[in-house]
């Protein structure tokens, strides 16, 4: 279960993710994460302090995002991971496809 | 469908509950209008009887007559006209001396008033012009006690076209001596008559009877008994039975209380019920079209599971080096009949290559993507000399066209088995362990993630080396291990699995009994997959 808040900065929006990322919210929560790919061609920050795992699914869910931030002109910033999650990333290769503060 | 059944059960419950409420209130009224009917009969019966009993009075009054008057054959037709007058309903009245008391004795002498018209009323003597001895309203009176009257059946008396009926008693003289019979005749037309002016409903049917059960009149046809309801009742003082019957069909129509609205919600349920239960039929037939699809798609995807195993190489080998043994062992479970996850290998010469991965996402979409991956892998056995460039082939293939941005995270190996040395190359797939008996500590082997596979067709992965001393033990999996839950949702996690790996070393199955033990009763929430390459050295 994922939560998703909005932040909108006059620079760039804030995406706040909270819980947990995995293949059951990739499953069920597609309309959420939409509004996440929605906004794609902004200047994004993923603040991911909350978020507590990912999963494969979860990783692949970035993967679209960049995808189409890519294709929008927009940009990717992800912030403040666990150190759990910044496992994952890392042995996943994924921190070298993002910019990660 | 258990969901279904309630509604038909209260349904059917209501409808048993009307159709005993129905019963009960249609016996309810049937007892209380056969009440009623009683009632009436008793009251047409008591009408009936007043209206006879005319007969008895008129008697009463010849007998009085002749007592109070004493007076002679002319006088005595005189008064018998006026008892015609007073009882319009007579036909005839008399009164006959026994010859041995006659005004004239030894001669038959009967004062005698009859109705020629309804008006119109004549008396005389009727002398011998009757055989008295044969009437049975003559001698049976004879035969009674004094004072009791009585009623004879219905004869032909010769100055009526009709039959008649008389209710003839004794009459005594001053010194109690019995002298004569006085008599008074209904005719059988107007008994019906009167039969048909009593009858309390239109559909009932008045007869009445004799003493000894011949019918004397009846006011209709009542054959067929067994359709009929019969009252009856003994008219006293007379002995002839008076018996009204109604037709059963009589019931069912006067029944018009509670019962019939109970009939009419009764049937209106039975109809609700039976559009209810089409209803349900179709629900049901329409369950049972889904269910034949599920059918057909368990089959499908049963058929998948199996071609996906297929795909898979046997979980066990052993190859022999020139200087070492290699025990190679590995098992596949995914969470739903297709998964992600893969493993495969080959031996060329003295080099097993292998590979472990995992697709992201479950299912069918990741089961395809997975199939492409093995099969890439494949396609580079003879001519790869390096794990990176099956990697970077298998990378540039997957990235072409991938919108769905599906992506493999994979780790590829070359082991020589003569000299332990391993090659590999990692795309963002979890860190194998290798255990050594020596420092009896399971640790991963040192990686670059690169990235995954899928997404970056261009990229250039870096390769990397290992060793493998005899005894040594390679353990490769996917993060459906590691990333298994208990019920209290806590992950296994690298601690445990390195613990679980100290104790099961090579031993794939008691390395996913343990892993399996960690979870307890929690479902199994990713594809997983275990691979172990055991090195000995040769005997």
């Amino acid at each position: 279960m994922i939560t998703i808040t909005f932040e909108t900065l006059p620079e760039k929006t804030c995406v706040r993710l909270s819980g947990e990322l995995d293949i059951a919210a990739t499953t069920n929560q597609v309309d959420e994460l939409q509004q996440v790919l929605n906004i794609a061609d902004k200047a994004l920050l993923i603040d991911c302090s909350e978020l507590e795992y990912i999963s494969s699914a979860g990783l692949r869910f970035f993967m679209q995002l960049k995808k189409e931030s890519q294709a929008k002109g927009g940009s990717i910033r992800i912030a403040h991971l666990n150190e759990d999650v910044s496992d994952i990333f890392r042995m996943s290769g994924f921190h070298n496809l993002f910019t990660i503060e | 469908m258990k969901k279904k059944s309630l509604p038909i059960v209260c349904a059917a419950f209501l409808i048993i509950a009307m159709t005993i409420q129905f019963i009960v209130s249609y016996r309810h009224e049937k007892a209380d209008l056969m009440r009623q009917m009683d009632y009436k009969m008793e009251l047409a019966q008591k009408d009936f009887l007043f209206e006879i009993y005319d007969m008895h009075e008129a008697t009463d009054e010849i007998a009085q007559f002749f007592t109070e008057f004493n007076t002679g054959t002319e006088d005595l037709c005189a008064l018998l006209q006026t008892v015609l007058y007073d009882y319009p309903d007579l036909y005839c009245c008399y009164l006959t001396f026994l010859p041995e008391c006659s005004p004239n004795p030894g001669q038959w002498c009967s004062p005698t008033a009859f109705r020629v018209t309804a008006d119109s009323v004549i008396a005389y003597d009727a002398k011998d012009c009757i055989p008295y001895k044969q009437r049975d309203w003559y001698t049976g009176a004879l035969k009674n006690e004094k004072n009791e009257g009585h009623w004879s059946l219905p004869y032909k008396d010769g100055t009526h076209e009709d039959l008649v009926f008389t209710y003839s008693q004794q009459v005594y003289d001053e010194q109690d001596q019995l002298v004569a019979i006085a008599g008074a005749d209904y005719t059988l037309a107007w008994t019906a008559r009167l039969l048909e002016e009593v009858k309390p409903y239109d559909d009932a049917v008045c007869q009445l009877f004799s003493t000894d059960g011949t019918l004397i009149v009846g006011s209709g046809d009542a054959t067929k008994v067994r359709d009929r309801i019969m009252f009856e009742k003994t008219l006293s003082p007379t002995d002839m039975r008076l018996v009204i019957s109604v037709p059963k069909s009589h019931i069912r129509r006067s029944i018009t209380g509670i019962s019939l609205i109970t009939l009419t919600v009764l049937l209106s349920g039975i109809l609700i019920l039976g559009l209810l239960l089409r209803h349900i039929k179709q629900e049901q037939d329409a369950f049972t079209r889904v269910e034949t699809a599920n059918k057909l798609m368990e089959k499908e995807m049963q058929i998948a599971h199996d071609i996906q195993m297929g795909i898979l190489k046997g979980n066990s080998l052993k190859a022999q080096g020139e200087r070492a043994e290699l025990q190679l062992d590995a098992r596949l479970i995914p969470m739903r009949e297709v998964g992600g996850d893969l493993y495969d290998y080959y031996l060329e010469a003295d080099k097993l290559w292998f590979i472990i991965g995992d697709v992201s996402g479950k299912g069918v979409p990741a089961a395809m993507f997975m199939s492409a991956a093995v099969n890439l892998f494949r396609a580079a056995r003879g001519r790869a000399h390096s794990p990176r460039q099956i990697m970077e082939e298998m990378n540039a293939v997957l990235s072409e066209n991938n919108p769905s941005m599906t992506f493999v995270t994979a780790f590829i190996g070359c082991l020589h088995i003569s000299t332990g040395e391993l090659i590999y190359c990692n795309a963002g797939h979890c860190a194998p362990l290798i255990y050594s008996p020596v420092t009896r500590n399971p640790s991963p082997v040192t990686l670059t993630p690169n990235i995954p596979i899928g997404y970056d067709g261009l990229f250039q992965f870096t390769e990397q080396r290992a060793h493998l001393n005899p005894d040594d033990t390679l353990v490769l999996y996917t993060d459906g291990i590691t990333e298994a839950r208990n019920e209290q949702r806590t992950m296994l996690g690298m601690k445990r699995w390195a613990d679980i790996v100290e104790r099961g070393q090579w031993n794939v199955d008691s390395l996913l009994n343990d892993v399996q033990a960690f979870m307890g009763e929690a479902e199994q929430a990713d594809d997983v997959t275990l691979m172990t390459i055991h090195l000995t050295k040769n005997a």
